[in-house]
């Protein structure tokens, strides 16, 4: 069930009613049942390895918790991340690494490269790993209610794709009795409305043009693949932070505040600046589950620096077993290891607010051009062509090929819409104004609503980051 | 609380009926191209002596400005894209609805989708703004139900005219047409472009009359009995591939041949005339001519035409 679906439009008012009119005793057990079957509509049996894995999880923390030994609270750790690594490993990277390494050895290889992945499937594991590692280092004691823990790894509105709720942000909201007049509904509709906007009118259609051009990379020169790498930076965030405001503004239905996930990265003027404010959540989570594991930077010079770099790395691969995705990672863990020392040498080198942001914006659209690639071979010729075949002069033609002159100053205005309005969220130029708060602000979102019906795309597609 | 609510919602409705009115009114305000053909169609009152029906053959394979000049007639192209017999039938009676009924009617006769029945409405986002005319919107509604949401329901409707009605609506606004528009003259496509597609694929099938082609079919010959109006049955040429590809064709043909016997209609087979079907330069893809193939059948036509009033 995708949040842009007419069944979701169905789903949601009948859980919201239904929760309202339960008795506060029983909510949780139905919010988790209703989680399970909007799980359950991607696939039915993904919710026996989702249910499999959240329940080891609950009970493996439990025996870590009542443990006073370290040697046992360390196996039993050991265990619960070995189980969720290892299914994240089978249905992730095994086809991958398979794959890879088999051709060496045979050439019988094929019969493994149609294994889906579950819907979710990495979100949901380091859900559950980061409350296993925090009740393993102490900082909170097992929960002791199952149905309690299965609804916080499953609850609905962030189990696909996010943002990544830690134990101690989301479980004291789900254990307290919730009250139909707090309802923020203000919040809910900002929410909701502008997130629908960024994914079916921004996102996808940004997505019709960017998926031909990456699909036929051999047929553009390298100013329209450069553009198209530009469209797919707006692309992704338009629609993975339209997902998350959309999931913000759902669970708002049910009392459930969940943290931020963005922070308009797009205004990042470094790479540091950009990681602070990209994908929050899984940011903080690599930071504080595998960074720190590692060492941090609690260790030797270079081996801060390695740490830094195989953080990226692996978090290049966590969205997928593919080489571009490696690449991607391996982009940014360089230039942040770059970035690191720069600033370890001179320690108030900040760059000039809009060259900054040329630099920023120049790079992320270089790396994600990776992230997109669909092969190694696509980006190695994608890459030469931006820097041998530029030819700015064929753009128009080749881009008019794949698009109407109108369709493609649509694009324009709504990228342009999307920047005004972060931009205004950024330094605020507009609050001033008079009747803001009154009049212009409940017209935007009024007139996006509308916008979303003039101009959205409602073939229903899916999410990017599900498929991660 | 409750009265911003109501504000709010009340601001949200006009503005979505406002904009499906804004879109509506831009594309029937278009000067050229295929809405101003639907506007002339649906909602004006028109004065022309003939009209050809059909499917996206018929628009794009009788050149109304030649055949008029070559016959005298004041005729016009109301062929649809994705056009059956039964749609056929709904153009014609809402086009009367408002205009002079015809006093020729030219009918062309798909014997390759004549085994179909009118489940959908090919480009049915089309129609849109022209569902104020009662006889097309009972027409279309009988066929999909959901055009009662589309009539009257913007939320359902701006969603499959969608984005890319924009682009004609403001042209219409604007009163200025698209390049794509100016292929139109008076209901004809002019098709000039040829894409890189190669469209001549064939896969066999066997095909047949369907009832329903069958039952409009006598409707459309009723309504012309009834209203003394002369109906000529055409079938424009197929490229000699596409031939093969109805294995029966033969039959198919037979079969319209007899109905307009019997109806002593005239019928204008073309389907596989060897000056026109064995040219592939005439063809865009199996079913569907060029301009070049488009004049040469409608001088054909025209030839019949001048033969049959004599």
């Amino acid at each position: 069930m995708l949040f842009n679906s007419l069944i979701f439009l169905i789903f949601l008012p009948c859980v919201f009613t239904l929760y309202w009119l339960l008795d506060p005793k029983w909510r949780n057990v139905f919010l988790l049942g209703a989680s399970y079957y909007f799980y359950f509509s991607y696939n039915p049996w993904f919710l026996l390895l989702l249910i499999g894995t959240s329940a080891l999880d609950f009970y493996v923390a439990r025996l870590i918790s009542a443990s006073e030994q370290p040697a046992r609270r360390k196996a039993l750790l050991a265990f619960s991340i070995s189980c969720n690594i290892g299914v994240l490993f089978i249905f992730k990277y095994f086809v991958f690494f398979y794959n890879s390494l088999t051709p060496l050895l045979t050439s019988h290889y094929s019969l493994l490269t149609t294994l889906i992945i579950p819907a979710g499937l990495s979100f949901y594991t380091f859900q559950s790993i980061s409350y296993t590692i925090d009740v393993y280092r102490g900082k909170y004691k097992a929960d002791d209610s199952l149905t309690d823990f299965l609804l916080y790894v499953s609850f609905f509105p962030h189990m696909v794709a996010g943002p990544i709720v830690r134990y101690k942000s989301l479980m004291p909201q789900l254990k307290v009795v919730q009250h139909f007049r707090r309802i923020d509904w203000e919040a809910f509709a900002k929410l909701t409305v502008w997130g629908y906007f960024k994914k079916m009118v921004i996102a996808d259609n940004l997505s019709s043009i960017v998926t031909p051009v990456f699909n036929d990379v051999g047929h553009y020169s390298g100013s329209t693949l450069l553009l198209a790498g530009f469209l797919f930076v707006v692309q992704v965030y338009a629609d993975f932070s339209g997902y998350s405001d959309i999931a913000t503004g759902v669970a708002k239905l049910f009392g459930i505040d969940l943290s931020l996930n963005w922070r308009r990265p797009l205004f990042s003027r470094s790479l540091h600046e950009f990681w602070t404010r990209n994908h929050i959540s899984i940011t903080t989570w690599f930071r504080d589950y595998l960074y720190i594991g590692l060492g941090g930077n609690r260790v030797s010079y270079p081996r801060w620096l390695l740490n830094i770099f195989l953080v990226f790395l692996i978090s290049g691969l966590w969205h997928g077993a593919n080489l571009t995705f490696v690449i991607w990672g391996a982009m940014h863990g360089l230039l942040f290891i770059i970035e690191t020392v720069i600033l370890r040498r001179f320690p108030g080198f900040k760059a000039l607010g809009f060259i900054g942001w040329i630099y920023l914006m120049a790079f992320h659209t270089l790396s994600l051009i990776a992230f997109r690639a669909l092969s190694v071979q696509d980006l190695g010729h994608i890459y030469k062509q931006i820097f041998t075949g530029f030819h700015p002069e064929l753009m128009l033609a080749e881009l008019t090929q794949v698009t109407d002159l109108f369709f493609l100053t649509v694009c324009g205005l709504l990228i342009l819409l999307l920047f005004l309005k972060e931009a205004n969220e950024e330094y605020a130029f507009l609050n001033r104004a008079k009747g803001f708060e009154a009049v212009y602000k409940p017209a935007f979102f009024i007139i996006a609503l509308a916008g979303i019906f003039l101009l959205g795309n409602f073939n229903a597609n899916q999410f990017i980051y599900f498929q991660f | 609380m409750i009265r911003k609510i109501a504000i709010y919602t009340l601001a949200f409705v006009l503005l979505i009926y406002g904009l499906r009115w804004f879109v509506n009114e831009g594309l029937r305000r278009n000067p050229k191209g295929v809405y101003e053909k639907y506007t002339r169609l649906f909602l004006e009152k028109n004065t022309f002596n003939t009209l050809i029906l059909g499917s996206s053959r018929a628009e794009m394979h009788m050149d109304v400005t030649l055949l008029d000049s070559l016959t005298g007639l004041h005729s016009f192209n109301a062929g649809v894209s994705g056009g059956t017999t039964r749609m056929a039938y709904v153009v014609l009676r809402s086009y009367i609805r408002n205009s002079e009924v015809p006093k020729t009617i030219f009918l062309e006769c798909d014997f390759h989708i004549s085994h179909l029945k009118t489940d959908t409405i090919f480009n049915f986002p089309r129609y849109f703004p022209y569902l104020s005319n009662p006889v097309l919107y009972q027409g279309f509604e009988a066929i999909d139900p959901r055009f009662r949401q589309f009539r009257y329901n913007p939320l359902y409707s701006l969603p499959y005219s969608g984005i890319h009605a924009l682009s004609p609506a403001l042209h219409g606004w604007a009163g200025r047409s698209g390049s794509y528009d100016e292929a139109y003259q008076n209901g004809f496509f002019k098709n000039t472009e040829i894409d890189h597609y190669d469209h001549f694929n064939t896969s066999a099938y066997y095909g047949y009359i369907h009832p329903e082609t069958r039952h409009y079919l006598d409707s459309i010959i009723d309504f012309c009995k009834a209203r003394q109006c002369r109906l000529i049955f055409t079938m424009s040429p197929a490229y000699k591939d596409a031939q093969q590809e109805v294995i029966n064709r033969e039959r198919i043909i037979a079969q319209y041949r007899d109905i307009a016997a019997v109806h002593h209609i005239p019928f204008l087979n073309y389907s596989a005339d060897s000056s026109i079907c064995r040219n592939r330069s005439y063809f865009e893809d199996n079913y569907h001519m060029l301009y070049p193939g488009a004049r040469l059948f409608t001088r054909k036509i025209a030839g019949d035409f001048n033969n049959i009033a004599r």
